[in-house]
């Protein structure tokens, strides 16, 4: 029979005498560093990668970067973000010097992850842009990258905010495996609580309540995003 | 329209232009000069070509083969830098294609700033360089600098104020700082061709410019268009609206089957046509 | 063709089913729970009859234990006293499964003046050490002294960075923000006795070894035995604590309450070998 009585004291104690909140905290503040950091970096990669897609491939240089983004986007959709977090830390840090900390780290592996998939979602939203939107910016003299930065793809984020979102919280939650290199998320703190108090039972059921919560408060968010963007668009 | 001043000096000239989508031949050899200040009309069935032949002029299609020569350059050849030439010249599209995250006023002068803005920069990098090669140079082999006629404030407000100018040349200075999805259809395709405008093109193209308007709304636009033709632009225009066609152009071209089965002035082209395909053509639209 | 594929689905579902009921009428074997990469288990893995499983450390296979996932638990001896007073229902056979192992500190193998250093404070701070070792393993809860990550030690100029698994109670654990254990309190001493500052690096137990001379990290102090295979990589010191491997069960677990000496324990574990 489970005592939760005991089980919640000595969660307790470690959590606030012993000062377990404190790691909770910072676990809670590289988990939504590397989610947010990591989000950015995405967006930014995944639009260049979708763009070199999207791209007309007249030239030598369009076909090598078209190929360059295929490859990019099948090793980090082709290999569990673990293998790539492990591949990063064991064998590209010591190759190229690296030396930073364990959490930069993690936010450029993050990134770069993120930017595959959301380069699939840009290109979706790139496509779903009526083709008459870049002629016309073509037709008056703009060179292909001023049209598709200054027209298609501000259409295009508006269109793929919900998708976007989507994918903050899917980052939200991989986060959890950061610790596979050394870096204390969320998880982690939680994980050293259930240590030092004999038990993971109440801390597991904590951190995952933590992160429905995180995940409410994001989809909310988004929602409101989403609300405020379609207002503008009715202005007169 | 006969009462403009024509010159003889030709501003698009197109030679054996052939256009192939995969193994389908589209247009067959296109011959057409086309003189400053000339109206022309395209007409003919669908899918004989005539929108593709226009796409080409300005190489929004990449033509297969043949010559068009504008601004002394063959615009075929892929080394030219085709963003130049499209900068003069004007392209007006059948569904108006506003850019729908600006406003009216920024819709007009995104182009005309960043063209404009994009050569100052380059004329300050240009005379950085002067100045650094200067320094090595005697006296009297220093290199002129590039002369900056304007900042980049200035450049800004001039576009601003010519795009209002134009807004006000159709009564819609009030929506300037509207979106296009407030507008009407007619509204929007105005405003494309003052877009257009704006960039003070040599050739305008319209590629079936009413097609997409309800029927009250065809007029306004029309009569912008005329109003364009009185005052000298060169134009090109496909089209289905034959009474227009007959009141503005100067020349009527009917193209089929990917080639141009006749061409002549609009009296004799609509009283007097040739060609049996035009004759069955246009008795079946007029 | 629709029933062509139904007759091939039914056919595989069958074969997984038969696949499924053998595998659980197997006659159970012994399961035995180890942390990876020590030497508890491979003692474990060289059983015959049994079924080593791999854990991160000893809590985590002792939970599995109270879950009945697993039958019995091989931990170093001073861990597996400490879990027993812990955590309930559970009890340590004190028969030694291994003869002696020593515990020693990791260099660097290029550090070899630290190394020197290191087994110089061994000798000198001998008194220190041991009081420290007894303090916890007497449960002296009252007198544990927190080292924090960092320790910032007057006048130094360099800092000792050590990698260590604060899973591992009475040697390294942690408690909020702060690393407790006889590891992580000589750590400290040895910082202040080399007039270095410390910086403690926190990873699971497999990246601790290899973790050496990379990154800046000077030493892997971790309850480590010292053993051949680990010595092809880092330097170890000498010894600073005689260890043996125990085995933890249930309370209710009678079979092994018998068990004099190692002969006894395999008779019982291996039955079905």
């Amino acid at each position: 029979m489970i005592d939760w009585a005991k089980l919640w004291n000595s969660f307790t104690f470690q959590f606030i005498d012993k000062g377990g909140y404190k790691e909770v905290l910072r676990g809670l503040g590289a988990t939504v560093q590397i989610a947010v950091f990591g989000l950015i970096i995405g967006i930014i990669v995944g639009m260049f990668i979708a763009i070199i897609k999207v791209m007309p491939k007249y030239n030598f240089f369009a076909k090598i970067l078209d190929k360059f983004a295929v490859v990019y986007v099948a090793i980090f959709r082709g290999t569990p973000m673990v293998v790539q977090l492990l591949v990063g830390h064991y064998f590209l840090r010591p190759l190229i010097g690296w030396t930073c900390d364990p959490l930069i780290e993690a936010i450029v592996i993050f990134g770069l992850n993120s930017g595959a998939y959301v380069s699939e979602i840009m290109r979706g939203g790139i496509q779903s842009i009526d083709v008459g939107q870049l002629e016309a910016g073509r037709a008056v003299g703009l060179t292909f990258w001023t049209a598709m930065f200054r027209i298609v793809i501000p259409q295009a984020i508006k269109n793929i905010i919900p998708t976007l979102g989507n994918e903050f919280i899917t980052l939200v939650k991989e986060t959890s495996v950061a610790s596979f290199v050394t870096v204390l998320d969320l998880y982690r703190a939680f994980e050293q609580i259930g240590y030092a108090s004999y038990s993971f039972l109440i801390p597991y059921l904590v951190l995952a309540l933590i992160y429905i919560v995180l995940i409410v408060i994001i989809t909310i968010g988004v929602k409101l995003i989403e609300r405020r963007l379609k207002k503008n668009e009715r202005k007169n | 329209m006969n009462a403009k001043i024509k010159s003889d000096e030709i501003v698009l000239s197109v030679k054996n232009l052939t256009k192939n989508f995969d193994k389908l031949e589209v247009l067959k050899g296109i011959d057409i000069d086309v003189k400053k200040g000339e109206v022309v009309a395209v007409i003919g069935p669908s899918g004989c070509g005539k929108s593709t032949f226009l796409r080409c002029l300005n190489c929004m299609e990449d033509p297969t083969g043949g010559v068009i020569m504008f601004q002394g350059e063959n615009l075929v050849d892929r080394k030219v830098d085709i963003n130049v030439h499209r900068q003069k010249i004007g392209m007006v599209f059948q569904q108006f294609n506003l850019f729908n995250n600006l406003t009216i006023i920024k819709n007009i002068t995104l182009a005309p700033n960043v063209v404009a803005l994009g050569n100052l920069r380059k004329a300050k990098c240009k005379n950085f360089f002067i100045k650094f090669a200067n320094l090595f140079r005697k006296k009297d082999a220093k290199k002129p600098l590039i002369e900056i006629k304007q900042t980049k404030k200035e450049i800004k407000k001039a576009n601003e104020e010519k795009a209002y100018a134009l807004l006000k040349r159709i009564g819609l200075e009030e929506k300037a700082n509207a979106y296009p999805s407030t507008l009407s259809g007619g509204q929007k395709q105005r405003i494309a061709i003052i877009r257009a405008l704006a960039m003070d093109p040599i050739v305008m193209l319209f590629d079936e410019p009413t097609s997409a308007l309800d029927p009250e709304m065809v007029g306004e636009v029309l009569d912008l268009m005329k109003q364009l033709a009185i005052d000298g632009m060169t134009m090109v225009i496909v089209t289905h609206e034959m009474g227009f066609a007959r009141e503005v152009a100067d020349r009527v071209v009917f193209i089929d089957e990917g080639r141009i089965k006749e061409e002549s002035a609009p009296a004799e082209f609509f009283s007097n046509p040739k060609n049996d395909r035009l004759k069955d053509f246009l008795s079946k639209v007029l | 063709m629709k029933k062509f594929l139904t007759a091939i689905l039914a056919a595989v579902l069958c074969v997984c089913g038969c696949f499924g009921l053998t595998a659980c009428s197997d006659t159970p074997t012994v399961k035995i729970g180890a942390q990876t990469g020590t030497t508890g288990y491979m003692f474990a893995s060289y059983l015959k009859g049994t079924e080593a499983k791999a854990y991160q450390s000893p809590t985590l296979a002792v939970t599995d234990m109270q879950n009945g996932v697993i039958d019995y638990v091989v931990t170093d001896k001073a861990v597996a006293q400490n879990l027993v007073d812990k955590i309930e229902g559970i009890k340590m056979i004190d028969v030694a499964l291994t003869g002696e192992e020593f515990f020693g500190m990791a260099v660097d193998s290029t550090q070899t003046e630290l190394l020197a250093q290191v087994n110089a404070f061994f000798v000198e701070k001998a008194a220190e050490i041991n009081a420290i070792q007894t303090k916890y393993l007497t449960g002296d809860e009252a007198n544990y002294v927190a080292v924090p990550k960092n320790v910032e030690v007057t006048g130094a100029t360099e800092t000792l960075k050590i990698a260590t698994n604060a899973e591992y109670a009475p040697f390294e654990f942690k408690q909020g923000e702060d690393f407790y254990g006889i590891d992580m309190e000589v750590a400290k001493l040895l910082a202040e006795y080399l007039g270095m500052n410390l910086e403690i690096v926190d990873m699971a137990f497999s990246a601790v070894v290899t973790s050496v001379g990379t990154d800046g990290i000077d030493m892997a102090i971790a309850a480590l035995t010292i053993t051949n295979d680990r010595e092809e990589n880092i330097n170890f010191t000498d010894a600073y604590y005689t260890n043996s491997q125990v085995i933890v069960c249930l309370e209710e677990n009678e079979a092994l309450d018998d068990a004099g000496v190692l002969m006894d324990i395999l008779a019982v574990l291996c039955a079905n070998g």
